[in-house]
């Protein structure tokens, strides 16, 4: 079972979750170039301009951990990298367990995406203006932590610790990235868990990515928000395992 | 009682920043009369939604994406910069701390919301960010400046050193010119004597008269381009030298009538030879050669006349000396050559024993004198050095290395000298 965060954290995101799943699956957690413990100098401007670039490094996990016929758990915009990937090389996952997905933030005709081309181009800017004031603020919230100290120093330092520049190609490439017309390329089977209200995947859009793949099952959390893995990981968990007990129990990875 | 629970109120609903309490489900229950000021709505309207719903876009999707989960996981955020949207929809710069409060069993309470007015700050930061691009930008500009300077600089020493590599091909031209000026002539005199003489010879002998002059004169002509021939050679460094024992005053001594021939009648020759002088291993006629040379140089260097004094004596040169001037510390014999002439600048000296240097005008000096000299000491093992300044005249000085030859020989040879003196 592979987990992939989304935009604007790492694999740490998951804490609440894969424990829930580590006695029956193999678990692999990681953090995509940019974000938490990666090598940032990894980071390829080029390779990195679409989800492809993401999707890719998925691919080469797995591939280097032999993994075939697992799960694929992807966040936010990594629901939609898990996507990719499996078109991709169809071996590696019977499943994708869509958090939160979006194939596309921006609204087109149609198309509900929640967010206008306004909006959008409004937090791009805001990553532009604002950086010292956010990077200074991150810095302070991640280093001033002395009323938890189960959280180890080690986890405090790596956590949303992304580089900024790095989470602003990210963020462009997220919000702007349009995979609609992937959806139906997908031959794994899928579960889109749906938190209400949130403002980053709308309900709209959870019910046209479950509409527009091809083998999919829809579930609405009672989460709001947009991290329920977090926010609600019970929940999470609950509807993960009910969906995986209506498949084939000898499934393993 | 009532007392105490108003000043409370007073102060939440007052105080200089914002307050907000959110419920466990994230959705409000309380705002302050400052926070729903600063956004210009009832604070009725705050309740029962959510924080993030009066935030910008971007500030709703980085609560989402970053704020939230860092809650969750550490239970407080603090100094966040966001931008609330007011009910007008200008935006308000605040910022953000929150902490999550929970019971004695862990279970969530409630989320206290802090806000602060950042209006000013962010400015400050803003007009800091400004003028930090713009510093960025001066020192690119700089370095860019730099980098074409170093560039610059690499060009201008290029096109310096070419110019500089041609003016000494230039030179070197120019006195191959001079010398081979200087040889045409010396040769067409030489020549023009054998040819006359050959000329008369030729009708005396026609009409049966007495030719041994032109014969003799023919020699004499065929003789002096033998010895052009032999400098020419000695300057190329090919002269066989012959070396042999012997003693430099008596060679200055048998030199002293030509040299005074040779200076005209307004240079005093002068000699001080010193008394218990060694003896020195060296081709005769180099010597002979060099210090006619000097004598020469020395003449014309004092046009008005003076006083050229051939000097000798036993040296010593130590090491610190040898060290400095590149010769084997040891004991020498020096000969030198002193006018009272017109001196020589430092440039002059220091091109002095260059081959082809020479201050003369054209035909007059080939360049190959000094420089004779200077290969023939150096083929010799010794050392030659030049002191002068200008308008008090010059001294040359050679140093030949010491011969320690069989003592009856030298003995023989002072006899021998002694003798002839």
């Amino acid at each position: 079972m592979v987990f992939a965060h989304g935009f604007g954290c790492d694999q740490n995101m998951w804490r609440f979750v894969w424990p829930a799943f580590a006695e029956e699956y193999r678990i692999v957690l990681f953090d995509h170039v940019g974000c938490g413990g990666s090598d940032l100098k990894a980071y390829d401007v080029g390779k990195y301009t679409s989800l492809e670039g993401y999707a890719d490094d998925i691919i080469a996990i797995c591939r280097e951990l032999d993994v075939t016929h697992g799960i694929f758990v992807g966040h936010s915009v990594s629901a939609m990298i898990g996507a990719i990937a499996s078109i991709q090389a169809p071996e590696l996952f019977d499943d994708l367990v869509m958090i939160g997905p979006s194939p596309r933030y921006i609204d087109d005709q149609e198309y509900t995406g929640g967010f206008s081309e306004a909006q959008i181009h409004e937090l791009l800017d805001f990553l532009d203006d604002n950086h010292m004031g956010w990077s200074q603020a991150m810095a302070t919230v991640i280093m001033g932590n002395p009323d938890r100290p189960e959280l180890s120093e080690e986890l405090i330092n790596s956590f949303c610790m992304t580089d900024p520049e790095i989470a602003k190609r990210f963020a462009r490439v997220t919000f702007l990235s349009d995979n609609r017309a992937d959806l139906a390329r997908v031959t794994a089977r899928a579960l889109v868990l749906q938190c209400s209200e949130d403002v980053i995947a709308p309900q709209a859009v959870g019910a046209y990515v479950h509409q527009r793949l091809p083998d999919s099952a829809f579930v609405l959390l009672q989460a709001t928000g947009h991290c329920p893995n977090l926010s609600a990981p019970e929940e999470t968990i609950s509807a993960m395992k009910t969906f995986f007990e209506a498949r084939d129990p000898e499934r393993r990875i | 009682m009532s007392q105490g629970i108003d000043d409370l109120e007073d102060l939440f609903d007052n105080a200089p920043c914002g307050y907000v309490s959110a419920g466990p489900d994230g959705r409000i229950t309380k705002a302050n009369r400052t926070f729903a000021t600063w956004l210009g709505r009832e604070r009725s309207e705050f309740v029962g939604r959510r924080f993030q719903d009066f935030l910008n876009i971007a500030g709703k999707i980085y609560y989402e994406t970053h704020f939230a989960p860092l809650m969750r996981m550490q239970g407080f955020f603090n100094e966040v910069a966001l931008d609330l949207v007011r009910a007008d929809g200008s935006r308000l710069p605040v910022l953000v701390n929150a902490v999550e409060r929970r019971d004695e069993k862990g279970a969530l309470r409630f989320v206290r919301i802090t806000i602060f007015n950042a209006s000013d700050r962010r400015r400050y930061e803003r007009e800091l960010l400004e003028a930090r691009r713009s510093a960025e930008n001066a020192n690119a500009e700089l370095q860019e400046l730099n980098r074409t300077l170093e560039e610059r600089i690499a060009e201008a020493v290029e096109a310096r050193m070419k110019s500089e590599a041609a003016l000494r091909q230039a030179q070197k031209l120019e006195a191959v010119g001079q010398l081979t000026g200087g040889i045409a002539h010396d040769f067409n005199n030489m020549l023009a004597v054998i040819l006359s003489a050959l000329n008369l010879l030729e009708r005396r002998l026609a009409k049966g008269e007495d030719i041994s002059q032109y014969i003799a004169a023919a020699n004499d002509g065929a003789s002096r381009a033998a010895a052009l021939t032999q400098r020419l050679l000695a300057f190329s460094r090919q002269q066989t030298l012959a070396p042999e024992p012997l003693y430099a005053n008596q060679m200055v001594a048998e030199m002293s009538d030509l040299l005074r021939r040779t200076l005209g009648g307004t240079v005093r020759l002068e000699t001080v030879l010193a008394g218990g002088l060694w003896q020195v291993l060296t081709d005769k006629n180099a010597l002979e050669n060099a210090i006619f040379n000097l004598a020469i140089n020395a003449r014309d260097a004092m046009p008005q006349g003076g006083r050229l004094t051939i000097e000798t004596a036993n040296s010593h040169l130590d090491e610190a000396y040898g060290a400095e001037h590149d010769v084997k510390p040891g004991q020498y014999v020096m000969v030198a050559v002193t006018d009272t002439g017109t001196g020589m600048t430092s440039d002059v000296m220091a091109k002095a024993f260059d081959p082809f240097f020479t201050t003369k005008g054209p035909g007059k000096g080939t360049g190959l004198g000094l420089s004779q000299v200077f290969g023939f000491v150096k083929q010799s093992g010794g050392h030659i050095k030049i002191y002068s300044e200008i308008g008090q005249g010059t001294s040359i000085k050679i140093y030949l290395p010491r011969y320690y030859g069989a003592a009856e020989t030298r003995k023989h040879l002072e006899a021998k000298a002694r003798r002839r003196a």
